[in-house]
C-alpha cells in the first residue's frame, strides 16, 4: 500500500510541469549514508540509508507537492526496508481554501505525527482561521510503519491578525478500535486551547500557555504555562511549568503511561547569556520533575545541560564544550562533551565530537562510556557533496567499537 | 584509548592548520548575494508590491531593515506568487539566522509555539520534511537526536521525563530492545 501510494504520487508529480506558460519550481534532494561496523554478536553490518525527496510548485494550477522517502539496505545481512515519510499535494483552489492531501506531517492541536490524511484550511477574511482534518496516523518505528493507529479527526480554530498574540482552540477524536460491545472503547476525545502574548514593555515578556483535556478518560493530559524574557539584549530567559498525565484506560499505551502511575509535574529554567557578541555564548537548561512512578509514591528527577558556544567566524571555527547531569529514580549520570566544527574553506569542512558519560543506575549497571566521531566534508560541483566519517566508542557493550562511514548528498533545483 | 586520543589530536591539529585557515572567509549575509536588478522585472510582471520587503521605510536605505520574510514569499513557500529556487544554502551559505524565540532551549519548548501558530514555523520551514527529519526519519548511521552514549543511560532520563520520549517514539520502540527483538546495534 505504502509503495503504491509513493509511486502513484511520483507518477503524478510531472503533471505539475506540463503547463506551457508555467513558472514553477522543481527541487530534488538525495542523500546516501553508509557505514561498516560490527554488532554485539561479532557479525559485520553494512547499513546503507538512501533518502530521496522531491518538491514541486506550479502556481498556474495553484498546486504544489512534496515527497520524501527512505530506502534501507544491509547487504551483509540481506535486509531491506522502506519508509515513506510524506507524499502530499497542496491545492489552493480558492484564496480562502487550502487542501493538503496525502501522507503528511500533521501538526494540529494535539498531534505531531505522520498521517495519511486530508486537511482543509479555511482562511476567511475575518479574524478566525479554521482547520479540519481526518486521517490515519502512521508510526515509523522498526517494523511498525504500516500499522494502523486508529482514525484521527479534528478541528482547530485560530486567531489571526492580532499583533503579538496567538490563540487557538482544538478538538480531536481518535477512534482506535471498533468493538460492538463497547463502541467507545480505547477512544481518545481531546479538547484544548493555547494562548500567547508578548508585551511591549522593556523586558518584552512573552507569556504562553496551553491546556489539553482528554474527555474520554477524564484526564488533564497537558497543562503548560511559560514565559520568555529578554531583560537585556545579551540575555534571554525561559521559565516554564508543566503538568502532564496520560490516559491509562486505553490499550494504546504511551511511554508516559508506561513509566508513571499518576501526574508528572515539572518546572524548567533555561537561559542564554551572550558574554561576547558573535564570539561567546553560555547556555543552560535545568528542569525539575516530580513523577508518581509507583502508586502513591513520588520521586524527583533533575535534568541539567549547560554549554559554552564559541564562534571564531573569521577562521570558520565553532567550539561547543558542555556538561550535562541527570538524576532520577533510575540513577545518576554526569557527562562532558566537546563539539568542534571547522569550515576550512567554502568547500571543505570538518566536525569532531567527543562525549564522556559516567553513570550509575539503580540496576547496579555502572560505567564510564566514551564516544568520539570525526567527519570531513567536501562540496563538489553540480550540487554534489561527499563526506567521510570515523567513529570510536568504548562502553560496557563494546569495549572497542570502530566504525567507518560515508555520506553523499545531491541537490538539483530547476525552474519549470 | 590511545587510538581515540590519536584521532582527536589529529582532528584538532588539522583544524588548526594555518594554510587551510588562510583560505577561510568571513560569513556572508543573504543580503550580500541579493541582486535587485535581476529581481525587479519579475516583480513588475506580477505587480509584486515593494512593501512586501520594504515594510519599514528605513529599509530603502538600510538593507538590514528589509523584511527577510519577503524573500521567503517566493523562495520558500508552498504557494509562492512567483516561485524561486528552494535551495536554502543559495542565500544562507553560512548557516541560518535564529529568531529571538529560538535563543533559549528551543527544542524543549518548540511544541508550544508550533501548536499555537503553525504558520509561524512555515515562514522558514515550508517543507514539513524539516519536522519529519527529527520526529519520524530513521537513520541507522549518523547520530541525530541522541549522542551514541545515550543508549547506555537513557533509562535515567526516561524515568525523569518519560513524556519527552513520547514526542518521537511509541512503546514498540522500547520493546524492540527490551523484549529482545532488536535487529541491530545503532
Amino acid at each position: 500500500m505504502t509503495i503504491r501510494l509513493f509511486f502513484l504520487f511520483v507518477a503524478a508529480l510531472p503533471l505539475l510541469a506540463v503547463s506551457p506558460a508555467s513558472a514553477g519550481q522543481f527541487d530534488l534532494n538525495a542523500s546516501l549514508l553508509g557505514q561498516v561496523r560490527e554488532n554485539t554478536s561479532g557479525l559485520k553490518e553494512a547499513p546503507l540509508n538512501g533518502y530521496f525527496g522531491i518538491a514541486m510548485t506550479q502556481p498556474k494550477w495553484h498546486l504544489s507537492g512534496e515527497t520524501d522517502m527512505r530506502l534501507f539496505k544491509d547487504a551483509a545481512r540481506k535486509w531491506d526496508d522502506y519508509d515513506l515519510y510524506q507524499a502530499v499535494l497542496h491545492i489552493r483552489p480558492l484564496e480562502v481554501l487550502q487542501i493538503d492531501f496525502g501522507r503528511q506531517f500533521l501538526n494540529e492541536g494535539f498531534s505531531a505525527e505522520i498521517a495519511d490524511a486530508i486537511r482543509l484550511k479555511i482562511l476567511p477574511p475575518g479574524p478566525i482561521d479554521i482547520t479540519v482534518y481526518s486521517g490515519i496516523p502512521r508510526t515509523v518505528e522498526t517494523g511498525d510503519f504500516d500499522k494502523n493507529n486508529g482514525l484521527l479527526t479534528g478541528i482547530s480554530l485560530g486567531l489571526k491578525n492580532v499583533p503579538k498574540t496567538s490563540a487557538q482552540i482544538h478538538a480531536a477524536w481518535r477512534k482506535n478500535n471498533i468493538r460492538w460491545q463497547d463502541l467507545r472503547e480505547n477512544d481518545d476525545l481531546l479538547i484544548g486551547a493555547n494562548l500567547s502574548h508578548q508585551f511591549s514593555f522593556k523586558t518584552r515578556p512573552l507569556f504562553y500557555g496551553l491546556i489539553e483535556y482528554d474527555a474520554a478518560a477524564r484526564v488533564l493530559s497537558a497543562g503548560t504555562l511559560g514565559v520568555d524574557l529578554y531583560p537585556h539584549k545579551r540575555v534571554a530567559i525561559t521559565a516554564e511549568f508543566n503538568d502532564f498525565n496520560a490516559n491509562r484506560s486505553s490499550d494504546r499505551t504511551t511511554i508516559l503511561g508506561l513509566f508513571t502511575r499518576g501526574r508528572l509535574i515539572s518546572g524548567r529554567l533555561a537561559s542564554t547569556w551572550t558574554i561576547v557578541p558573535d564570539w561567546l555564548d553560555l547556555t543552560e537548561s535545568y528542569s525539575y520533575q516530580r513523577v508518581e512512578d509507583r502508586p502513591g509514591l513520588r520521586s524527583n528527577g533533575h535534568l541539567l545541560d549547560t554549554a559554552l558556544e564559541i564562534s571564531i567566524d573569521s577562521i570558520g571555527l565553532h567550539l561547543t564544550p558542555g556538561y550535562y547531569f541527570s538524576n532520577s529514580f533510575g540513577g545518576t549520570l554526569h557527562g562532558g562533551r566537546l563539539f568542534v566544527m571547522e569550515h576550512f574553506t567554502d568547500k571543505i569542512s570538518a566536525e569532531a565530537g567527543f562525549d564522556w558519560t559516567r553513570y550509575s543506575k539503580v540496576t547496579g549497571n555502572d560505567d564510564n562510556a566514551y564516544s568520539g566521531v570525526l567527519w570531513t566534508r567536501y562540496v563538489l560541483p553540480k550540487g554534489f557533496a561527499i563526506a567521510g566519517g570515523f567513529e570510536y566508542n568504548s562502553n560496557n557493550l563494546f569495549r572497542r567499537d570502530i566504525r567507518g562511514s560515508f555520506r553523499l548528498d545531491y541537490h538539483f533545483g530547476h525552474a519549470i | 584509548m590511545g587510538l581515540l586520543y590519536g584521532v582527536v589530536v589529529a582532528g584538532l591539529l588539522l583544524m588548526a592548520c594555518p594554510s587551510l585557515l588562510a583560505k577561510a572567509k568571513k560569513k556572508s549575509h543573504p543580503y550580500d548575494v541579493y541582486v535587485h536588478d535581476m529581481h525587479t522585472p519579475r516583480y513588475e510582471a506580477i505587480n509584486f508590491s515593494c512593501e512586501n520587503c520594504h515594510k519599514d521605510p528605513a529599509s530603502y536605505g538600510d538593507k538590514t531593515k528589509v523584511n527577510p520574510m519577503g524573500c521567503h514569499m517566493c523562495h520558500n513557500s508552498p504557494n509562492p506568487p512567483l516561485p524561486g529556487p528552494g535551495d536554502c544554502t543559495m542565500c544562507h551559505a553560512d548557516g541560518f539566522p535564529k529568531p529571538e524565540s529560538h535563543k533559549t532551549d528551543w527544542t524543549a519548548k518548540h511544541q508550544v509555539y508550533a501548536k499555537q501558530d503553525p504558520a509561524y514555523c512555515t515562514q522558514c520551514h515550508a517543507n514539513q520534511n524539516f519536522c519529519i527529519a527529527c520526529h519520524g526519519r530513521r537513520d541507522t548511521v549518523q547520530e541525530k537526536m541522541h549522542r551514541r552514549n545515550f543508549k547506555l543511560y537513557h533509562s535515567i532520563e526516561a524515568r525523569a521525563n518519560p513524556r519527552k520520549c513520547d514526542a518521537c517514539h511509541t512503546v514498540n520502540f522500547c520493546q524492540e530492545c527490551h523484549a529482545g527483538r532488536e535487529t541491530s546495534k545503532r
